[in-house]
């Protein structure tokens, strides 16, 4: 069904948007960076290796960016449903055979490789909505149901790992693409009163009446708990949110400089989540302001030009691609920075780029490579909108 | 379109990306201004919490400064001791390198805010044992700890050091160094502890230290005391004595282990004070005084009021008293009837015909009689109806003043002191500090009683005063009750030409450089106002007293020395009987000519003043007098506490008539504690 036009590679290269990739390896560079700072005063040797082998990881992302952009994104649309189904079995395997790490079962170890297969899930998510977006006409509830329903099942697998943060990606990303495929309002507004009552509930409910929420481990409503106040387990639950707020309020304006942060060197901020989930703590400790500030910006403008593409796409599934991309990578660098300035509770997950992490960068290298590929591969006419 | 797919969508899809596209920013901007909030508002705010918990700071006690006698032999001081002390974050630290093992857990139940949680924490117990242990073998010493406080320990103050054992010999910490058996996390460690040099010695006047109650713990900066002083100097000047406290601020991990020192300033030693106290003239008078079983002796000097030395029997070790005092020590020290922990050189007592000096003073002051004048002096004198009788049976004749102190003559003295009248023998009195304290409140001392018709009214409503109390009283018997030292200033007065002086014990403060930080001046008290030619009569009665009358016992060749004795009848309760407990006394100065020393010595359960008082002042001249001729002073030695007794008691054989002429009943006045006490007249 969907039309190729056969583009030649050096005319692929020169539509290229470069712009995309140097803000996202400029992320990248400086999350290099940071991470050397959370890990160079650290003991254990794993550690230690943490920013040369995050260096490799971006390399090796590069590459993969690159593979996926001349591919037309169209080619996996096609086979879009596949790409998700294939993703689910690792999410039951990783329930039975996964490493456990802080506390959830969520990474697979093949040979030298651990992955997170949650995250393969997510891109096969978005390729599994745009491919529905082509395929059904309708815009209302036939094109929303299957797509709520092909989202609560990875949701709830996740859950059970249980990755409280990962498995909140999806709600999110299953609205982006549903809404800018094309929804009719009447569900948006539907969509949009579920989200309120969620909120509603969570702040009312959980935070100030003291509700459970059902299915959740106890430790998860710790977190949850101890998010509304962290005074209740200073030394537990309530250690990691006190000490990131401690680590960036007191790195001020422009922070205590590089290598300089006392609160991960001594060992306050947790040395294990330090260079990964909590990176952001060591950016505003020894960046400040200013350095926080700049890695939300960075990110705002590499979510921004994700959503040019989306603007600029020839067709839905490109635009859905580019707006799922986008919305993964939003609800990541919200949730992340947000769980270490207490804007929402502690879940674990990374901040894109930033982070350590060698499937999560590669994975996110990889999603902004098929959003690349929605850019070189668009209308041709619709070039003047700005790019190579 | 081209595009069968791409055909015109029925809504704005740009639209929908720039809704999305706003939604993003808005978030992300959210986000930036909850960091603003965080970093640069409430910025100072997290600094602050950063600063406290990632560094502490640790006291370290000023050392005591010393206490020394007039010529710098320091009384007491700072001795160091040894301790072994477990540093215990380091020995949970090290504990998988050296053993090669997972530190061992334990559950444990934590309170946190309001909660009990439990928690995993490392056996601090079991990881103490294992490298405390070879170590305890080594050195035979036992290992008592307490699991459950090294816990508590170590969840409070893991950098804090654990003091394992304290006091340890040279012999321990000898082989603790040789054989190398220190491991990072188990050290010797110095510190300074309080140290009585010479023991038992002046201990009533320096007092001693202690632990801080649970009420008193903070001192004027408002950390933790180490020791604070108990009684005597070690309490008047704590506030000198204690060490400026210095301090060291650490850098902490997460786990509260030390990673840096970031400040540091060195703790103090605490100010000198000097004591008027002479050392060797203190040693003289404790061993001239340790063979009685209770009593007091001063030696003071008359022109400055200085205390030379004071002392009294039995006393106690104040090194007893270091660190902590055991209780059975504690309950020893207070059960014992004897009362080593009284100071009786500052304790009430009947002072008997010593008291007659003051008469003479008030008799000549006010005119009564002068010092040519002779007065009939017969065995017994009829006084309202009662027979007052002297000590001898003869009587003495016509005798003027100098004559009857020569004497000690009651029945000169019961005329002179009615004469005189109460009003003008109390009034005497008060001007000479009877009946109030003398300044030295820090060494418990009593004021004393003086009675008198005012006196009667509120102690003894029902009685009225009479010239039977007033002659009782002129011959130091009665309701009066003085101290030794009221009665040495009172001969200090005698003494210096009429000039009654303060007691000084404290000369004055210098901090440990040696730079003086205050001294304290002699202070005249009153100048008792009598006329040169009436004090040289008393003077000369005294000297006579000394050179062949009541005092002989005390006379030296070669040195003047004048004085007074006394026997103050008291009895004593005791084991169920009555017994005489007489109070001897001997007060004296010399030389005659120009005073240096003033002597009072007292001793319960005596003979008499001159029997058994007066050895012992002859003792303590020759060993003045020897000092002052070459030097010469008995070794200043580790004194042994003199040990109280009741030696000297004679019991009494209940009477079963009562002459009718006696005189009105002596009072009985009950001391506290079982003994029951009453005093009556003697020569």
């Amino acid at each position: 069904m969907v039309e190729k036009e056969r583009l030649g590679f050096l005319t692929k290269l020169a539509r290229f948007d470069w712009s995309l990739l140097v803000v996202a390896i400029a992320l990248s560079v400086f999350g290099i960076v940071v991470v050397y700072s959370a890990t160079y005063s650290s003991e254990s040797q794993d550690f230690r290796n943490a920013a040369f082998s995050q260096t490799i990881w971006l390399l090796t992302g590069t590459a993969v960016f690159f593979g996926l952009s001349f591919i037309d994104y169209r080619n996996w649309v096609k086979w879009g449903w596949l790409f998700f189904l294939l993703s689910l079995p690792a999410l039951f395997l990783v329930l039975g055979v996964g490493q456990t790490v802080n506390g959830a079962k969520s990474w697979l170890r093949i040979g030298p490789i651990s992955l997170e297969p949650a995250d393969l899930t997510k891109v096969g998510f978005v390729l599994f909505g745009a491919w529905w977006l082509v395929r059904t006409k309708s815009r209302g509830f036939v094109f929303a149901a299957p797509l709520v329903a092909a989202m609560a099942l990875p949701t709830l697998l996740i859950l059970k790992q249980p990755a409280l943060g990962s498995a909140g990606v999806f709600l999110p990303l299953c609205f982006g693409i549903l809404f800018v495929g094309g929804l009719r309002m009447r569900y948006v507004f539907l969509g949009v009163l579920c989200l309120l009552g969620v909120l509603v509930y969570a702040y009312w409910g959980v935070g100030k009446l003291g509700w459970d929420i059902p299915g959740l481990k106890p430790y998860q409503m710790n977190r949850i708990r101890t998010f509304f106040d962290p005074t209740l387990d200073p030394l537990g639950a309530g250690w990691t949110i006190n000490q990131s707020l401690i680590a960036i309020g007191s790195g001020g304006m422009s922070g205590k400089g590089y290598l300089k942060g006392t609160q991960n060197m001594l060992g306050f901020l947790p040395k294990n989540i330090s260079y990964t989930d909590f990176i952001f703590s060591v950016v505003g400790e020894e960046w400040g302001f200013l350095g926080g500030a700049a890695v939300i910006a960075g990110e705002c403008v590499l979510l921004l030009l994700c959503l040019r593409i989306a603007f600029a796409a020839r067709e839905p599934a490109g635009r859905a691609i580019a707006v799922g991309i986008a919305t993964i990578l939003f609800t990541h660098v919200f949730v992340n920075v947000g769980m270490t300035i207490k804007v929402v509770p502690i879940t674990g997950i990374p901040l894109p780029f930033i982070s350590y992490g060698g499937t999560f960068l590669i994975s996110c290298l990889a999603g902004l490579g098929l959003v690349e590929s929605v850019w070189i591969h668009r209308k041709p006419e619709e070039t003047n909108l700005g790019g190579a | 379109m081209r595009n069968p797919l791409a055909s015109p969508p029925p809504y704005l899809p740009k639209l929908r990306v720039g809704v999305v596209a706003v939604v993003i920013a808005a978030c992300l901007g959210l986000l930036i201004a909850r960091l603003w909030v965080l970093q640069v508002i409430e910025g100072q705010t997290y600094a602050n919490r950063l600063r406290n918990q990632t560094t502490i700071a640790l006291r370290l006690d000023g050392a005591r400064g010393p206490i020394l006698d007039r010529n710098g032999i320091a009384l007491a001081e700072n001795r160091a001791t040894y301790e072994i002390d477990l540093y215990l974050d380091q020995l949970v630290r090290d504990y998988p390198k050296r053993h090669r093992g997972r530190v061992p857990r334990i559950q444990v139940e934590r309170r946190m805010g309001g909660a009990t949680l439990l928690r995993k924490e490392p056996d601090i117990y079991r990881v103490v044992m294992t490298d405390l242990i070879p170590i305890a073998n080594a050195l035979h010493l036992e290992v008592k700890l307490d699991p459950k406080d090294l816990q508590r320990h170590y969840f409070t103050s893991p950098t804090v050091p654990f003091r394992f054992a304290s006091d340890l010999s040279y012999v321990t910490v000898a082989r603790f160094a040789e054989q190398n058996l220190g491991v990072p996390g188990i050290d010797v460690a110095v510190r300074p502890v309080r140290h009585y040099n010479f023991g038992a010695f002046a201990s009533h006047i320096l007092g001693y230290v202690g632990p801080p109650g649970d009420k008193e713990r903070l001192g004027p900066d408002g950390y933790d005391l180490e020791t604070m002083g108990r009684i005597g100097v070690e309490r008047l000047m704590d506030g000198q004595l204690q060490g400026k406290p210095g301090g060291r601020i650490l850098r902490v991990n997460y786990r509260g282990y030390i990673v840096a020192e970031e400040g540091y300033t060195s703790p103090n030693l605490g100010a000198s004070v000097y004591l008027t106290l002479d050392a060797r003239i203190q040693a003289i008078v404790q061993e001239a005084l340790r063979t009685v079983g209770r009593g007091a002796a001063i030696v003071m000097d008359p022109n400055t009021g200085d205390i030379l030395s004071m002392a009294s029997v039995p006393d106690f070790d104040p090194n007893g008293f270091v660190p902590k005092i055991s209780q059975e020590d504690w309950k020893h020290l207070t059960s014992d009837p004897t009362r080593p922990l009284v100071n009786r050189s500052v304790s009430p007592y009947s002072p008997g015909s010593t008291f007659k000096v003051l008469v003479s003073l008030a008799a000549l002051k006010y005119g009564a009689i002068t010092p040519q004048m002779q007065i009939f002096s017969p065995a017994a004198i009829d006084i309202g109806g009662h027979l007052f009788h002297d000590w001898t049976k003869t009587g003495r004749g016509n005798i003027t003043l100098d004559e009857a102190l020569q004497y000690s003559c009651n029945t000169f003295f019961y005329q002179v002191g009615i004469r005189t009248g109460i009003k003008h023998l109390d009034e005497m009195a008060e001007l000479c500090g009877f009946g109030q304290p003398t300044g030295l409140s820090y060494l418990g001392e009593s004021p004393g009683i003086l009675p008198g018709p005012a006196w009667m009214r509120v102690e003894h409503p029902r009685e009225r005063w009479t010239t039977a109390h007033t002659a009782n009283l002129s011959i130091g018997q009665g309701f009066l009750e003085v101290t030794p030292l009221q009665m040495a200033l009172l001969m200090g007065a005698v003494a210096n030409g009429g000039t009654l002086l303060y007691p000084r014990l404290i000369v004055g403060v210098s901090d440990s450089q040696g730079h003086q930080l205050a001294s304290i001046p002699p202070r005249p008290r009153a100048d008792l106002g009598l006329r040169p030619q009436d004090l040289n009569a008393i003077r000369k009665g005294l000297l006579a007293v000394v050179e062949s009358g009541t005092g002989h016992s005390v006379a030296i060749p070669g040195i003047a020395i004048a004085g007074k004795t006394g026997s103050a009848q008291a009895k004593r309760r005791w084991n169920g009987k009555l017994y005489n407990d007489t109070r001897a006394w001997f007060i004296g100065f010399a030389p005659y000519e120009h005073p240096k020393y003033v002597v009072c010595v007292m001793v319960e359960g005596g003979i008499g003043g001159g029997a058994t008082a007066g050895p012992i002042v002859h003792k303590i001249m020759e060993g003045i007098l020897a000092l002052e001729r070459d030097g010469s002073a008995p070794q200043l030695v580790y004194f042994n506490p003199a040990q109280g007794n009741f030696n000297g008691l004679t019991e009494i054989q209940p009477k079963v008539d009562t002459p009718p002429t006696v005189r009105p009943p002596t009072p009985v006045h009950q001391e506290e504690g079982p003994r029951d006490n009453s005093s009556s007249d003697e020569g």
